[in-house]
């Protein structure tokens, strides 16, 4: 309907920062790295390099915390289930109150903590890097990582490519939604209304010009890049290439001690 | 049906809006207009002037941020009055032939009058009517899938999609956009009789002056959102030199009547037409008048040059 309506996909945050600025594959790396680290940190005491390493990484992000919060609040929802199950499933250390297999225990509130802030962790990493990493850097990094691949005669290249395109037209196709939504409801369509069978029948009306216009789009795309000489295949050049920086490298220094830390903290600790 | 707005504004992001203040520019603002039964309007104005937003507000598609939208005194704020509404005001977007989804032509032109809950005989027949009315033969493409037709047949096949329903009032957004010059004079042609013939409100969004100046009564000129002007096509285009500041042109006659006048040729003003340019030149050269010159080109004497049909 409005082609001036904002959408932000893969929830990416326009700005420019040190994380912005990085490598996708080494970002990738990390974020792979960070989410193993997470998994080992059983204790309280394991999650401090984690804790710390988060805090370092959002305030180089220039993301507002706000932002972060944001994106996991979906989730929120079944944290909080998970954590309440391990409060009552697990009786470990002072037992308070027991009925059945039912019990909450010091030790049920120790694991929910810490399962909370492990996961509350992870989601903040993950999120950090579809937050500073646009669509199309993430599936460019994604394929430069999986190029061994090729050998095994997987086609890297057009994978990315056609998961890149796929982003580019998200905001059309919605904008076309809603134009077609819009030209069928003047038609006398009530979308918001109706029992199971009616709804079901009116997807046609909104599907198959929707599908229509993905056949078209392909079509001119393929013209498109077919006259600029695509050709597909690994020969293909960046405009920016990836580089890995200074930040970069000691980003992945970083996180080796992050993961030292972890380690030292689980043996002696 | 008249259809009157109140100054109304619309913004795409009211709470954006809230937070950036009064700086964000508006996609309709304070648009006040009354549109009475029966009138041709069309709607003028540069790209992003607020055209689409305005139109589709005339059959409560869109709900204005303040103001309010009235259809023959229904107000478009409830729910039920926009449902109601949809009966009367038709509406096309751009390239409409995009909508198009049925099997067949039939099936396709017949869903706004089934969705009406109209009889299955008169929905039959609206749909022979309405093809008939854009020029399309129910037996040649009535049973052919849309996708098999032309970009202009599926044109009309969308517009007779919106005429089945009957409507009193018909908004057209650009119908004319992407066709090829003849397309565009049937197309506008028939709107021309569905406004003539069918006694129908017509709006119609278009670019070409030529088209506004032969078939508008009435004229709205849209610049960032607000009314800039709202006359007849004489009076409108009178006012060349402010339409070309907000990027809008006149009709190539009158364009040519300003060049003349202003080399000093003695011209009436209004001119808006081929007919009355050519009208005009023709009863100010030389000592005849356009039907002595009729005449001595019928008897094929005249001074050279073609008369063009």
């Amino acid at each position: 309907m409005d082609s001036n309506r904002m959408l932000v996909f893969g929830s990416y945050y326009a700005t420019d920062s040190v994380l912005h600025r990085m490598d996708p594959r080494i970002k990738l790396t990390i974020a792979v790295v960070y989410m193993i680290t997470a998994i080992i940190a059983v204790t309280l005491q394991g999650i401090i390099p984690l804790a710390v390493f988060t805090v370092v990484a959002v305030s180089l992000s220039n993301i507002p915390w706000r932002e972060l919060f944001n994106s996991i609040k979906p989730l929120l929802f079944i944290m909080a289930l998970a954590a309440i199950f391990n409060i009552v499933a697990t009786n470990e250390g002072t037992l308070y109150w027991q009925w059945g297999y039912f019990a909450i225990s010091s030790g049920g509130f120790y694991n929910a903590l810490v399962f909370t802030l492990r996961i509350g962790l992870m989601l903040f990493a993950a999120s950090l890097l579809t937050l500073t990493t646009s669509p199309i850097d993430l599936a460019d990094g994604l394929a430069a990582i999986m190029r061994p691949l090729t050998r095994l005669g997987v086609p890297v290249q057009e994978l990315s490519m056609m998961v890149s395109i796929a982003f580019r037209f998200l905001p059309t196709f919605l904008d076309e939604y809603y134009k077609v939504k819009g030209a069928q409801e003047s038609r006398g369509a009530c979308f918001d209304q109706g029992g199971l069978i009616k709804r079901l029948k009116l997807l046609m009306p909104l599907l198959a010009p929707l599908f229509a216009s993905a056949f078209r789009h392909a079509e001119k795309l393929a013209q498109a890049m077919d006259s600029r000489c695509y050709r597909g295949g690994a020969d293909r050049t960046r405009l920016h290439p990836m580089s890995v920086g200074r930040a970069d490298v000691l980003a992945l220094l970083f996180t080796a001690a992050m993961v030292a830390g972890l380690i030292v903290i689980r043996v002696f600790w | 049906m008249p259809i009157t707005f109140e100054h109304v504004s619309y913004n795409y992001n009211p709470a954006d809006a809230k937070k950036r203040g009064a700086s964000i520019p508006q996609a309709l603002d304070d648009v006040s207009l009354t549109i009475p039964d029966g009138q041709f309007l069309a709607i003028i104005g540069h790209t992003g002037s607020g055209k689409s937003t305005l139109v589709q507000h005339m059959n409560g598609l869109l709900q204005p941020t303040s103001g309010r939208v009235l259809v023959d005194g229904l107000d478009l704020a409830e729910k039920a009055n926009r449902r109601a509404v949809r009966r009367y005001v038709g509406l096309t977007f751009q390239y409409p032939e995009y909508q198009l989804f049925a099997n067949t032509v039939a099936e396709d032109v017949a869903f706004g009058p089934r969705n009406l809950g109209v009889d299955e005989d008169e929905v039959q027949r609206r749909v022979r009517s309405a093809l008939d009315h854009l020029g399309l033969s129910y037996g040649e493409v009535g049973q052919q899938s849309p996708f098999e037709l032309s970009g202009g047949q599926q044109r009309r096949v969308a517009i007779a999609g919106a005429l089945a329903m009957h409507p009193k009032v018909l908004v057209l957004d650009e119908p004319m956009a992407g066709l090829d010059p003849q397309g565009r004079i049937e197309i506008m042609q028939h709107v021309h009789e569905l406004h003539d013939e069918l006694g129908l409100t017509i709006v119609m969004v278009t670019h070409s002056m030529e088209d506004v100046a032969e078939n508008a009564q009435s004229v709205l000129v849209l610049n960032r959102g607000r009314v800039f002007m709202h006359g007849t096509p004489a009076e409108v285009f009178s006012h060349a030199a402010e339409l070309h500041d907000i990027n809008l042109g006149v009709p190539r006659a009158t364009k040519f009547a300003d060049e003349l006048r202003g080399r000093g040729f003695p011209l009436p003003p209004d001119i808006i037409t081929l007919e009355q340019l050519a009208d005009a030149i023709a009863s100010r050269i030389g000592p005849r008048t356009k039907e002595q010159y009729l005449a001595l080109m019928q008897a094929g004497e005249a001074d050279g040059g073609e008369r063009r049909g």
